[in-house]
């Protein structure tokens, strides 16, 4: 169950020039990995200690460097800018913040898909392997050096996470409008519901890193998995089922239908896909 | 050699003098003794009758077939005692026990008798005409326990991250209701794998399947349900370690109380949630540990004190998620070493144990002069008592905080903070000037170890530690005289056990820590 694939893989990878695309035979992993275990995680303690700027380089703010900055004159420019940037604590120093997640984005399919339709929009896949995740950065960093010119790729960025213990740790309360989950591991075993990325209390995580009419898009081919997320995000208070006609007008469905590997694969073999989304509340007052 | 005290909590039952009791528990053994003089009122489990439940099936079937689970050593073996508190009102203590992972409750009578409310076919307590409800057995070990301010509901965290809510009393239902019979239990639906061909692909995936589906009446095994009411609040994906309830008056005008739940886990998170009934309302995060949280302590109001793997303590503005200070353990923690109570030693593991910092128990004491609470502080393995005024912990304050120790005869395993009360609420102001601290100690590991056993092992475990009214002297002090008093409670005979689950049992926190190297923050300041 080791996370590192054979070395010679490695090497392998290191063989190519910048700007040239990775190959995925080079990344390849097994599909399941345990989300109680420790891993050996980097994360943020804070979203506030969150380096943003690394991972979208060309949205950090024009006037400044991230490290000479105190926290106080960054308040001020904030202040000053008054909606012009990023005014969510958080995202000090960008221009814009993460606006949509793509929780287990995989080989990243989506997250290709949706830069060119929303190039405005910085978007983060987050991705538990670590060979998968590589293979996404490798692909995002040599897209970005072949469209130099054009600035395509630049709102795309993917981290190792386990998104299920460190939400919180990167994402500030209300800031993400779209949080995806395409394909997520079945955990087919009845012994572990806990493991799924879905349940009644990660649901209390989903809803308070959302801003209110923010949108969960689901997507899985295993029926009994759709029964399980549409059951759990219905019965919680924080969220409300979108209506089938508005689900199948949004442009996002067909990305994720289409664009993901995973949904490429299902569709190659011919199996079901079952979409379902759902919009984040308001947060009921005060007893 | 006697099993020291891991656990214990003050109680003043409804009826009594006011001097209260001590409930201790040691092992799986709670006893009651009386503040006044000293005298073991009752224990439980009783001696002599050895109920048929204590040895029931602990855990319920679940699940597919195919997990090893480690049996509790033996039936024979009663479950520890992993946590103790009382119901605000004092006429309740809820007991949660490891092994079993169930949840007592017991009425105390004023004279401090202890009477658990669970033997319902316990016919010998029958005739006492007491109520009487079931143990409940949690899905997981429970490891943090709360009682609402209305003194109805229990709050519960299991070790699985998830948070319950149980009646503190179960509804007296029909015994029948209370065990359900299994043949009359809806037919199961038919067992049908989850997966099809089309969604698994791989050569052994597809046999597996196959396999699956060619056994005819294989049923889908889902988790027995409780037999008790319990309710799912909220959950971690991680160890939960502690939880608190909170409620805190808004400063806009004419604003309700609002009640909130404070949890702690393994993966440095505190969390903020609503209080029942909107417990799926996260209301914000106090991010800022680097290692485990293991305790935490409101001081007052607004102010949120933490510890755990760090060896600093966390000060925060909860409401508002804002660390506003750092409180520094580690100077005080070698000036304890270098006074010599941590005895050098040579031994390797030891040394590098005493590096590092578990916190394992934070209180707020309250005086009757609020500068002089004191937030007291215990480390996991330390034979000494940190203490520090609570006033001082706030971003304003411009000098380094006062935190001071006092030395202990033993590690510092639990403590239990004592206020006379008398009849009336008037007196009982004035009565928080006789506060003094009833303290357990380790009468079987080495001073400064959690793995050594002691040379000379002895029997002292509880002592006591008034206020000294002298500014001079530091601010506790063991007091012969009111130690004496706990005579009885020092010399009761444990139960025999063997010095790993003795360890096991008192010292879990430093355990809490990842493995594979701690990365170092970067300081901010």
């Amino acid at each position: 169950m080791s996370d590192a694939p054979p070395p010679n893989k490695r090497q392998k990878r290191t063989e190519k020039s910048d700007s040239e695309l990775p190959k995925k035979k080079f990344y390849r992993q097994r599909a399941h990995a345990n989300p109680f275990s420790d891993h050996s995680l980097t994360y943020p303690k804070s979203p506030k200690s969150m380096d943003w700027g690394t991972l979208f380089p060309a949205f950090v703010r024009k006037e400044q460097t991230a490290s000479d900055t105190s926290t106080e004159e960054q308040e001020n420019r904030r202040a000053q800018d008054n909606g012009a940037g990023s005014d969510v604590d958080g995202f000090a120093g960008m221009t814009k913040h993460v606006e949509v997640a793509d929780i287990g984005c995989g080989y990243g399919g989506l997250l290709f898909a949706l830069s060119a339709k929303t190039p405005e929009t910085l978007i983060l896949g987050l991705e538990i392997r670590t060979s998968v995740t590589e293979f996404v950065q490798e692909k995002i960093k040599a897209l970005r050096s072949q469209n130099q010119g054009s600035g395509l790729y630049q709102n795309i960025s993917c981290i190792r996470a386990n998104t299920m213990k460190f939400l919180p740790n990167f994402f500030p309360a209300r800031s993400l409008s779209k949080i995806f989950l395409c394909f997520p591991d079945p955990h087919f075993k009845a012994r572990k519901p806990k493991a799924r990325i879905v349940s009644g209390t990660l649901c209390s995580e989903y809803a308070y890193v959302m801003r209110p009419g923010g949108v969960v898009y689901t997507i899985t081919d295993v029926q009994d998995l759709h029964e399980w997320m549409v059951g759990h995000f219905a019965e919680h208070p924080g969220f409300e089922r979108v209506s089938e006609e508005e689900t199948e007008a949004d442009e996002c469905v067909a990305i994720m239908k289409g664009e993901t590997e995973e949904g490429k694969k299902v569709e190659r073999n011919g199996g079901k896909k079952f979409v379902a989304l759902f919009r984040r509340a308001e947060d009921p007052p005060w007893p | 050699m006697q099993h020291p005290y891991q656990c214990i909590c003050v109680c003043h039952p409804v009826g009594g003098d006011g001097s209260g009791m001590l409930l201790a528990a040691s092992g799986p053994k709670i006893s009651s003794v009386n503040l006044q003089n000293g005298s073991i009122v009752s224990s439980w489990p009783d001696e002599e009758s050895s109920p048929a439940h204590e040895t029931r099936e602990t855990s319920t079937p679940e699940g597919p077939p195919g997990k090893k689970r480690k049996i509790a050593q033996s039936t024979e073996t009663k479950p520890n005692v992993i946590q103790l508190t009382t119901s605000h009102d004092h006429k309740h203590v809820i007991a949660a026990t490891g092994e079993d992972k169930c949840i007592r409750v017991f009425a105390i009578d004023p004279t401090g008798q202890l009477t658990q409310l669970s033997e319902r076919y316990n016919e010998s307590l029958l005739y006492r005409g007491l109520e009487l409800t079931m143990p409940r057995c949690m899905p997981k070990r429970p490891c943090a326990i709360a009682v609402t301010p209305d003194n109805q509901t229990v709050i519960l965290g299991d070790k699985h991250g998830d948070v319950y809510s149980l009646p503190l009393l179960p509804e007296d239902k029909d015994p029948s209701q209370l065990v359900p019979e299994r043949a009359e239990a809806a037919p199961r639906k038919a067992f049908v794998p989850a997966a099809t061909n089309l969604t698994v692909h791989t050569g052994r995936n597809l046999k597996a399947l196959e396999a699956q589906q060619k056994q005819k009446d294989l049923h889908a095994k889902t988790k027995e349900p409780p037999k008790f009411e319990s309710t799912l609040l909220l959950g971690h994906v991680s160890m939960l370690t502690d939880l608190l309830l909170a409620t805190v008056v808004p400063d806009e005008p004419n604003a309700k109380p609002r009640n909130y739940i404070l949890t702690s886990d393994r993966d440095e998170h505190i969390r903020v949630s609503r209080g029942l009934p909107q417990t799926h309302v996260i209301e914000g995060y106090c991010l800022g540990h680097t290692e485990f949280v293991s305790k935490l302590c409101i001081v007052n109001d607004r102010l949120l004190v933490s510890g755990g793997g760090n060896d600093w303590l966390g000060v925060w503005d909860w409401v508002r998620g804002e660390l506003e200070m750092k409180l520094d353990l580690k100077d005080l923690l070698v000036a304890v070493r270098q006074d010599g109570l941590i005895p050098r030693t040579s031994d390797a593991s030891l040394r590098d144990a005493s590096d590092t910092v578990a916190v394992s128990g934070l209180w707020a004491c309250h005086m009757a002069h609020p500068h002089e609470s004191q937030l007291l502080i215990a480390l996991e393995g330390v034979p000494a008592l940190f203490h520090v005024p609570i006033s001082q912990l706030v971003a304003q304050y411009q000098c380094r905080p006062d935190l001071e120790y006092t030395a202990l005869p033993g590690n510092l395993l639990d403590i239990a903070i004592h206020t006379p009360v008398s009849a009336t609420s008037a007196e009982h102001l004035s009565s928080l000037n006789e506060v003094s601290l009833i303290v357990s100690v380790d009468n079987m590991h080495a001073l400064g170890s959690t793995s050594q056993p002691r040379s000379e092992p002895t029997s002292q475990r509880l002592l006591s530690l008034p206020l000294c009214k002298d500014p001079e002297v530091k601010r506790w002090g063991i007091d012969e005289r009111s130690t004496a008093l706990l005579e009885a409670a020092n010399s009761a005979e444990g139960p025999e056990r063997g010095g790993k689950g003795v360890a096991a049992l008192c010292y879990g926190v430093e355990t809490l820590r990842k493995r594979g190297g701690g990365k170092e923050e970067e300081e901010e300041g």
